[in-house]
């Protein structure tokens, strides 16, 4: 780089910050100030407990410090791998699924213009308390007593056990999470939808557009990053479930649905290794970071 | 195109109809099981039953209950209250400012609810007991609201980004100080976006599970905590935990129901997004 740019960029960023657009930072500060206080502790407090060998079921050991120990044996464990891909996978299933559901429902309820009423009702999914309806859900799935295969017997098909197989149970729990959370997508989308200008639709129409043709070209783009933001919030919602896996399937069977969060537990309550559960959940933190970057560079939602 | 307009819209609805159903399905079914009595629960007949009010007048007459209603609502919506400014400000102002900064502080606020919240609870507590916060109202609130304040930013940002800056532009030159044009112009442009993410936020703290469970006492019990009160290891009292979380749904939704003209004004402009 030239000198001459190099005065450029630096004097650039000098004016950012000298500008006296003070104004933007004392709007953003009680925020920042109210989230660093309430954050700070316990990432600071578990990162140096995963630098330390923490094992509740052996308190006469003396804690030590011993460095990266914990991270590179919580790597190395099989149920490492298994639990990132479930955990990834979920939420690619819940996610996805969740969002063709959801803009589906949106667009036609925008359309319909339909009664509040039916806003009001989608509401209840997400507010049902999540331990109860995992629950229920874990009723309905009972191979003999549950509604689920009550009706499936009606129509011919017997016998299957949702929770007892791992790619069952693993659909199970996708099949409750987006029943939970598409609404959720629903709201954000609906707004969104709401708040597109009107003018590039009418002079779109004028001009004999189908209704397809509107929806790809124009609704589409215009809601990328209405979408975006539900996929971030959802995304990072999934990864960190832990109510409904647990009351469904404890993880199992076996390791089927065992995802990060699910783990964790395990592993600093069960095994009561609070080190390697700590270094675990940094870890998470990192996958979850990466997943986040990915998703707000796709639908460039940094303005 | 009249008669093509009449499918459409019947299609819609149809395709509605299935979507409430699949969504209300579980809750009808939970609904159902809150007025049986033991006996009809685990019997074969899931449809013959006869209706008893048995389970919802144990809840009514159940103080702790009660109690643990007013609790949450008291926590969540002095949470919301507190979150939705400092929330939609920050939003705003990271919607306007240039983009360099505004990537940086955007994602710190985001990375702050990628924990799992299994692996906040200690250090939580440890804290909250050297603030003498625990078991308190004020320590769940300061929780809540720190989870309710990344989901406000970034939902305020995405929709004050839609609204065109010229407007506030206009007023700045006319004299406008920069709050004075946030509060007259861009709150009620965004107020559909405002309400909605108010409703989502009331509905992720009323649903906290964990943190009142810990962190909470018996002046904190939380509507969820008293509910799975009815959940045991080995057995579960199916009708008292369902009609408890029946009544459970009734905040959140009756916030809904008085919000929900603002929740998506201009509906019926419908016809035209395709």
């Amino acid at each position: 780089m030239s000198t001459r740019q190099n005065l450029n960029s630096r004097r650039k960023k000098i004016s950012l910050l000298a500008r006296g657009n003070l104004e933007w930072y004392i709007m953003l500060a009680p925020t920042i100030i109210v989230l660093l206080v309430i954050t700070i502790y316990p990432l600071v407090y578990s990162l140096i407990i995963s630098f330390q060998s923490l094992h509740l079921q052996k308190p006469n050991l003396p804690i030590r410090f011993i460095g990266l120990s914990n991270f590179i044996s919580v790597v190395r464990y099989d149920a490492f791998l298994k639990s990132v891909t479930n955990t990834l996978l979920l939420a690619l299933s819940s996610v996805s699924i969740g969002c063709l559901i959801g803009l589906g429902v949106a667009l036609l309820l925008y359309r319909i213009g339909a009664g509040n009423i039916v806003l009001v009702l989608l509401v209840i999914p997400m507010t049902v308390t999540p331990v109860v309806s995992a629950l229920v859900w874990r009723f309905m799935y009972h191979p003999q007593l549950g509604i689920i295969n009550y009706t499936l017997r009606m129509i011919g098909i017997s016998g299957i056990t949702w929770l007892a197989k791992p790619l069952s149970a693993f659909i199970s729990i996708v099949l409750v999470d987006v029943w939970q959370w598409t609404p959720f997508i629903i709201f954000i989308l609906l707004a969104g939808l709401v708040s597109l200008p009107s003018e590039p639709f009418e002079s779109v129409q004028l001009d004999g557009a189908s209704s397809f043709q509107i929806f790809r070209y124009l609704t589409l783009p215009m809601l990328k990053k209405h979408i975006g933001v539900a996929i971030l919030f959802r995304a990072i919602g999934v990864m960190k479930l832990f109510d409904t896996i647990y009351v469904l399937t404890q993880g199992g069977p076996g390791r089927a649905t065992q995802t990060l969060s699910i783990y964790t537990y395990k592993l600093g309550f069960q095994y009561f290794a609070l080190g390697e559960a700590a270094a675990l959940s940094y870890l998470t933190l990192i996958l979850l970071i990466v997943v986040a970057l990915i998703i707000i560079r796709q639908f460039k939602l940094f303005w | 195109m009249r008669s093509e307009q009449k499918v459409k819209i019947t299609l819609s609805w149809l395709g509605l109809i299935i979507a409430l159903s699949f969504f209300l399905y579980p809750f009808c079914w939970m609904l159902m099981m809150s007025f049986k009595s033991v006996e009809h629960i685990f019997a074969w007949s899931i449809l013959l039953f006869r209706p008893t009010f048995d389970n919802y007048r144990k809840l009514l007459l159940d103080a702790l209950f009660l109690r643990s209603f007013y609790n949450t609502i008291i926590i969540s919506g002095v949470a919301l209250l507190i979150s939705i400014p400092i929330g939609t400000l920050a939003g705003y102002s990271l919607a306007r400012m240039p983009s360099n900064i505004s990537k940086l502080l955007g994602f710190w606020i985001l990375t702050t609810v990628m924990f799992p919240p299994i692996v906040m609870v200690i250090p939580f507590y440890l804290l909250m007991q050297k603030w003498h916060l625990l078991g308190t109202k004020q320590g769940l609130i300061f929780v809540y609201i720190s989870m309710n304040l990344p989901l406000i930013v970034w939902l305020m940002k995405g929709f004050v980004a839609e609204i065109p800056s010229e407007i506030e532009e206009a007023a700045l030159v006319d004299g406008c100080s920069r709050l004075r044009a946030f509060f007259s112009i861009v709150i009620p442009l965004a107020r559909p976006g405002l309400i909605t993410a108010s409703l989502l936020c009331l509905i992720v703290s009323t649903n906290q599970f964990l943190f009142p469970l810990i962190l909470g006492g018996a002046d904190a019990r939380t509507i969820p905590v008293a509910v799975v009160r009815f959940v045991g290891g080995y057995s579960t009292e199916w009708g008292p935990a369902c009609a408890a979380s029946s009544l459970a749904i009734l905040p959140v939704l009756s916030y809904a129901f008085l919000a929900r003209k603002y929740l998506v004004r201009g509906m019926t402009l419908g016809a035209v997004r395709g």
